[in-house]
């Protein structure tokens, strides 16, 4: 570890108060963010005991004569049948990682990892809250439903004892939706040992990995000394230019394991990048959330 | 070349033993690589097998350091390049330097002076002998060449002298003692020919058939004496060499600055340079000196001649004091006390009050009402009036009873009364002052009325003068000069009973115009016993010497008089030497200037193509020793930066967008420092278009930014009028830098004349005068009609100076003012004058040919359009708009109608340039028409 290289990374007070000073522009941001998705995505797409118009459809002979839409089916010779949409609550789980890791930023993109991470999470949050689902924290903050659902996340995150890369799971229930935003740098191995203990308890695993566009091209070249700010150790590159391919393979390599287990667990995984509109990622995390699930237990 | 190279701190050349310890540590130090915080640095850990061979310094970064530190060292050293040729030929013998030590080499004599050393030293490391011989002064001094010990001692002790080289008497000395062949001849050459030094350089060419001639190009300023005009002192200086701005300074005895003014010589020529000072100061002024210009010649010292005139007044009989405003004099004493000093007398009867004043030394004396005088007194004042005295008289009734040795003309018996009760005369007005007369410049006075006056005889009108004469011919005041003085007799009475001159403001004028034809003070000796003793009287120049009292050295500062220093005998005679070194001389409390150039002095510069020397020529300039250092410390400044950007490009700082931005910015900044031809030939095609898709007015760029804006305000606001009113719309006005404009584009240029303005190059004058030769007009605006100094061929104003400087380098036709049937008072407007901030001014262009067959027409237009127009009136400011359409110069007066005068006078100006005589053609339209059939 390089003595003081960056000592306010490992200092938890000065993080805590520089998250605490930057969630103000978060919470705006993602409130911004998730203006502009509109659509609750609890619906279960199928028709049933809910308030939103889902479909017309022909009344079939035997069912009772209080469900005709009689507005409908006094334009037309035929009787019809209002359905509604199956709306159900849900609960998510949300886990913006905001480890040392993620605190990074290139000249190439304009915010921080961990910043990205966490308008992405309050964004939607907020989504969440509004469409009236419940929404938690592993150990910090129980699912809950209301509109103030960002504001609460980002209070019980700055209360946060210590950044955590992952999750703790155990309390969590079955079937439950878990959104985990984070670089995913891990060693392939700890990965798949944590996402095959989600499996163990049926969770529904939502995977965002955001990285750095730097991290992505590897603009660097010359003699370069590379520090992990994980764990702070350095590695000398003497021709950093050389290094730009076989990082690369190196790259897409371990996001294709991990692209492997999630596939098998049934788990959804994305990626985005820093230098990308948050609204993005928002939308890639809308979507795998509305898609229909179909676990497949046997990973 | 390289025995040329020296070092100034040699010992910093040991740091060089420092560099192979140097190498040593760079070598083993590589750069310090970049930290890059990377979150996935654990994948890349394991990626590079193949290189990892630990880094050391390149050795070209190596070698650059080694290169930088031993630049510095070598810069620390301080070498110069001293590329010093020998002067002196390598012969034997004995060397002759001759050294010009006049005033004129007084200017950079240290300079002559080290050239000489250089000499002595050459010749002293050579074991030669050397005769040292300086042209002015030392005329006993031994010439004898000797060790150059000898000479170098002697050479310190050779001082620039106040007087001119005297070349000859040395000719004469070196011929004796140098056969020809004998010696090799060095001379230091002075600034000024002196008309011998022709004759002395074909001695030296004796001497020695190759000599040596060390000499500089001429730059030298020398003071003419002052004059003491009616209300300015007018100095001329003489400029050898190229033209300088000079500052001209006047002080008094005390050595106060009292004046100073400022003007720019002309090259190779005479300036005179006005100084508008009240009497009573000018008169304190005690000395006129160039600064700056240290030499004798510089120098003009001032002495009782130039100061200010006393007057005697001596009123004869009947001259009391009991009714002060019918004493004779009265008006003569009120007219003249301001100007001048007024003696009293202390005598009751004239003789003797003549007496005290002749010897007390007054310039002009005043009579009137004197009869009879003793004829001892009338010969002392002959003797007074021929030694330079002015005698100033008045008629009287009993003038022409008097004696006839004081009076300019011969008197008729009796005055001559006009409109009287008994003539049939009416009185008489003055008609006329002769042009050679003092009075020239006074204005007549039309309201003065001659009731009497008293008649000269016509036979003896011819010897003398008549400076103004009565309507009827009649002589009102003669004049006679007589010796050096000169007599004046007004045919009328001192006070108003002849006449109602003397209560007119120009009888002032008058008496002071007499004054200042008057010379200083003229003394005469007091006789031994008293005026009547009836002793022989003299000039008391004749018996004293003027004792020097100080006298002025080389440099031309005053000090006391040295032993060489003579009495002087007649100092009107002396010229500037040895034994009468320019300076102050003295006798009986009278001082006497003697100065070192004087209205006859010539000048002539020295040069080695007029003298026809025979041998070789050298510089005086000395040959600078060149430092190197600076150039080597840029040269490790530029190592530096490349070693910075090395090591940035190897520690992987560099980032190669930044680096290339930053390199275009650095060559920016380098391209920016170069002249800018390559963009030239855009721009002049560009220009080319502007000026030519749309007629556009044009005005010289000075580089006075006030007088600039206000010609480019001005032709705007004259373009929109113009736009308004004809059926001309003038494109936005352009200012044209002469030197690198190209002028052809446009039909009418406006140059305001600034007094500060450089007169432009001469290949720049020979460009506007093609222009003008071409068709173009230029119109000059000296700007200058509101400057309240008088305007007369002597005094011009500063900016009519400078206009004068320009206009002296192009060929310029003979100008007139506007005629009234020119084409210009007729091309749009009916105009009769131009007037622009001021209307004071006329506007001037070619003169017209006189076409007698053309008589009646009521206008003339030439057959072109006259190429220079000239005006003070400074057109551009009546003309000058702001971008809201507020006029920017109050016109003097404030006048509306003459605001819109001078647009119409630029408009017919404009017209005039772009259509020229065809307003002239359209005197033929009814004959046009009626051919027509109309």
């Amino acid at each position: 570890m390089a003595a003081g290289a960056f000592p306010i990374r490992h200092d938890e007070i000065a993080e805590a108060r520089r998250l605490a000073s930057r969630l103000p522009d978060l919470l705006v941001a993602a409130h911004r963010v998730a203006a502009n998705a509109m659509f609750g995505f609890h619906g279960r797409r199928r028709p049933g005991a809910g308030e939103t118009f889902w479909q017309f459809r022909s009344y079939q002979m035997g069912e009772p004569a209080k469900r005709i839409d009689w507005r409908r089916s006094a334009r037309d010779h035929h009787l019809f049948v209002r359905e509604r949409e199956w709306e159900a609550l849900q609960t998510v789980w949300l886990w913006p990682d905001l480890s040392p890791s993620m605190h990074f930023r290139s000249r190439l993109a304009e915010h921080e990892k961990s910043e990205r991470a966490l308008v992405l999470v309050l964004a939607l949050a907020e989504l969440l809250g509004r469409g009236g689902e419940r929404v938690g924290v592993p150990g910090l903050m129980p699912a809950r439903t209301g509109r103030d659902l960002p504001e609460r996340l980002a209070a019980a995150l700055m209360h946060a004892a210590e950044a955590r890369e992952w999750p703790d799971l155990t309390g969590i229930k079955r079937f439950s939706e878990i959104v985990i935003v984070s670089d995913f740098l891990s060693e392939t191995d700890t990965i798949h040992d944590r996402l095959a203990r989600a499996a163990e308890r049926s969770l529904r695993l939502h995977l965002l990995q955001v990285l750095d566009p730097a991290e992505e091209s590897f603009p660097y070249g010359g003699r370069l000394e590379f520090q992990d700010p994980e764990t702070g150790v350095t590695w000398l590159a003497e021709r950093a230019d050389l290094l730009k391919e076989r990082y690369h393979e190196r790259l897409l390599a371990h996001r294709q394991a991990i692209t492997q287990m999630t596939q098998r667990a049934g788990y959804s995984f994305a990626v985005h990048h820093t230098d990308r509109p948050a609204s993005e990622g928002l939308l890639v995390l809308q979507s795998s959330l509305t898609a229909p699930v179909e676990p497949r237990l046997t990973g | 070349m390289i025995s040329n190279l020296a070092f100034l701190s040699p010992w910093m050349l040991a740091g060089l033993a420092v560099l192979p310890l140097l190498w040593l540590i760079l070598r083993l130090t590589p750069p310090r690589p970049a930290r890059e915080v990377f979150p996935p640095t654990r994948i890349l850990m394991g990626l590079q097998a193949e290189n990892t061979t630990p880094r050391r310094t390149p050795w070209w970064l190596t070698a650059l350091r080694l290169l930088l530190a031993s630049l510095i060292i070598l810069a620390l050293a301080e070498p110069v390049l001293r590329p010093q040729a020998k002067l002196a030929a390598e012969r034997q013998g004995p060397l002759l330097i001759v050294l010009d030590n006049g005033w004129d080499a007084a200017p950079g004599f240290q300079t002559r002076r080290d050239v000489a050393a250089r000499l002595i030293e050459e010749a002293g490391r050579s074991e030669r002998p050397v005769a040292l011989a300086a042209t002015a002064g030392e005329t006993n001094a031994d010439i004898a060449a000797g060790t150059a010990t000898d000479a170098a001692r002697r050479l310190a002790a050779i001082e620039p002298q106040p007087y001119r080289a005297e070349r000859g008497a040395l000719r004469a000395r070196l011929a004796e003692l140098f056969p020809p062949g004998s010696a090799e001849v060095a001379w230091i050459g002075g600034q000024l020919d002196g008309g011998d030094a022709a004759a002395f350089a074909e001695a030296l060419a004796a001497i020695d058939d190759d000599p040596l001639l060390i000499t500089a190009p001429p730059a030298l300023s020398a003071l003419r004496p002052p004059r003491n005009a009616a209300d300015n002192a007018e100095i001329t200086v003489s400029r050898i060499g190229p033209a300088e701005a000079v500052s001209l300074a006047g002080f008094d005895a005390e050595g106060r600055r009292m004046v100073e003014t400022s003007a720019r010589l002309a090259a190779n020529g005479d300036t005179t340079l006005t100084i508008g000072l009240p009497t009573e100061m000018r008169n304190e002024i005690a000395r006129f000196s160039i600064e700056g210009e240290r030499s004798a010649g510089a120098v003009q010292l001032l002495d009782g001649r130039w100061q200010r005139k006393s007057v005697g007044l001596i009123a004869g009989e009947g001259g009391g004091a009991a009714q002060p405003l019918l004493a004779p004099l009265t008006y003569v004493e009120r007219a003249l006390s301001p100007y001048t000093d007024i003696r009293q007398v202390s005598r009751d009867t004239v003789p003797e009050a003549i007496e005290e004043l002749v010897t007390a030394g007054v310039s002009v004396l005043v009579l009137t009402q004197t009869g009879n005088l003793p004829p001892e007194t009338v010969e002392r004042l002959s003797q007074w009036v021929a030694s330079g005295g002015t005698l100033l008289r008045f008629a009287s009734s009993n003038i022409a009873a008097s004696d006839t040795e004081l009076l300019p003309v011969a008197l008729r018996q009796g005055e001559r009364a006009l409109g009287g009760s008994l003539s049939w005369e009416e009185p008489q007005p003055i008609g006329r002052f002769s042009a050679q007369s003092p009075f020239r410049n006074v204005a007549i006075p039309q309201d003065v009325r001659i009731q009497r006056q008293i008649l000269a005889e016509p036979g003896s009108l011819a010897e003398a003068e008549t400076w103004a004469e009565l309507r009827d011919g009649t002589p009102l005041i003669t004049a006679a000069g007589q010796g050096a003085g000169r007599i004046i007799l007004f045919h009328i009475t001192a006070d108003p009973r002849w006449s109602n001159l003397p209560i007119t403001g120009a009888f002032v004028d008058m008496l002071r115009a007499v004054i200042d034809t008057a010379q200083g003070a003229v003394r005469l000796e007091a006789e031994g016993g008293g005026v009547t003793s009836g002793a022989t009287a003299r000039r008391s120049a004749n018996n004293a010497p003027w004792r020097p009292a100080s006298v002025l050295d080389g440099y031309g500062s005053l000090r006391p008089p040295g032993p060489e220093a003579a009495l002087v005998a007649d100092i009107e005679t002396a010229a500037p030497g040895a034994e009468t070194p320019p300076g102050l001389y003295e006798r009986n409390g009278d001082t006497r200037a003697l100065n070192a150039v004087d209205a006859q002095t010539d000048l002539s510069p020295l040069r080695p193509q007029s003298l026809g020397w025979p041998g070789r020529v050298a510089s005086l300039e000395p040959q600078r020793a060149e430092p190197l250092w600076p150039w080597l410390l840029a040269a490790a400044a530029v190592l530096a930066a490349l070693d910075a950007i090395a090591a940035l490009a190897l520690s992987g700082r560099l980032v190669p967008r930044r680096a290339v931005a930053t390199g275009l910015g650095l060559a920016a900044i380098l391209l920016a420092a170069q002249p800018q031809g390559a963009q030239a030939q855009e721009v002049a095609a560009e220009e080319a278009l502007q000026g030519t898709l749309s007629t556009r007015l044009a005005y010289v760029v000075t580089g006075d930014a006030v007088i600039d804006e206000t010609s480019r305000a001005g032709l705007r606001g004259l373009s929109e009028y113009l736009s308004t009113r004809t059926a001309l719309e003038p494109g936005a006005p352009v200012g044209l830098d002469l030197e690198s404009d190209e002028l052809a584009f446009y039909a009418l240029i406006y140059w305001p004349v600034s007094s500060d303005q450089q007169p432009p190059q001469p290949q720049v004058m020979a460009k506007v005068d093609a222009f003008m030769k071409n068709g173009g007009t230029i119109l000059f605006d000296t700007r200058d009609a509101g400057n309240p100094m008088p305007r007369s061929a002597v005094t011009a104003t500063p900016e009519t100076q400078s206009l004068r400087e320009i206009l002296g380098q192009v060929d310029v036709p003979p100008l007139e003012p506007v005629p009234p049937d020119h084409v210009l008072t007729k091309a749009f407007y009916l105009l009769s004058e131009f007037p622009g901030r001021w209307n004071d001014s006329e506007l001037w262009v070619e003169a017209l040919a006189e076409q007698p067959t053309e008589t009646g027409r009521p206008a003339r237009g030439g057959d072109g359009v006259s190429p220079i127009m000239i005006t003070g009136n400074d057109l551009a400011a009546a003309w000058a708009v702001s971008p809201d359409n507020q006029f920017l110069y109050p016109t003097v007066p404030s006048d509306p109608r003459q605001r819109e005068m001078a647009f119409r006078a630029g408009v017919n100006i404009v017209m005039y340039t772009l259509t020229g005589n065809y307003k002239a053609d359209q005197v033929h339209i009814p004959a046009l028409l009626e051919r027509l059939g109309q």
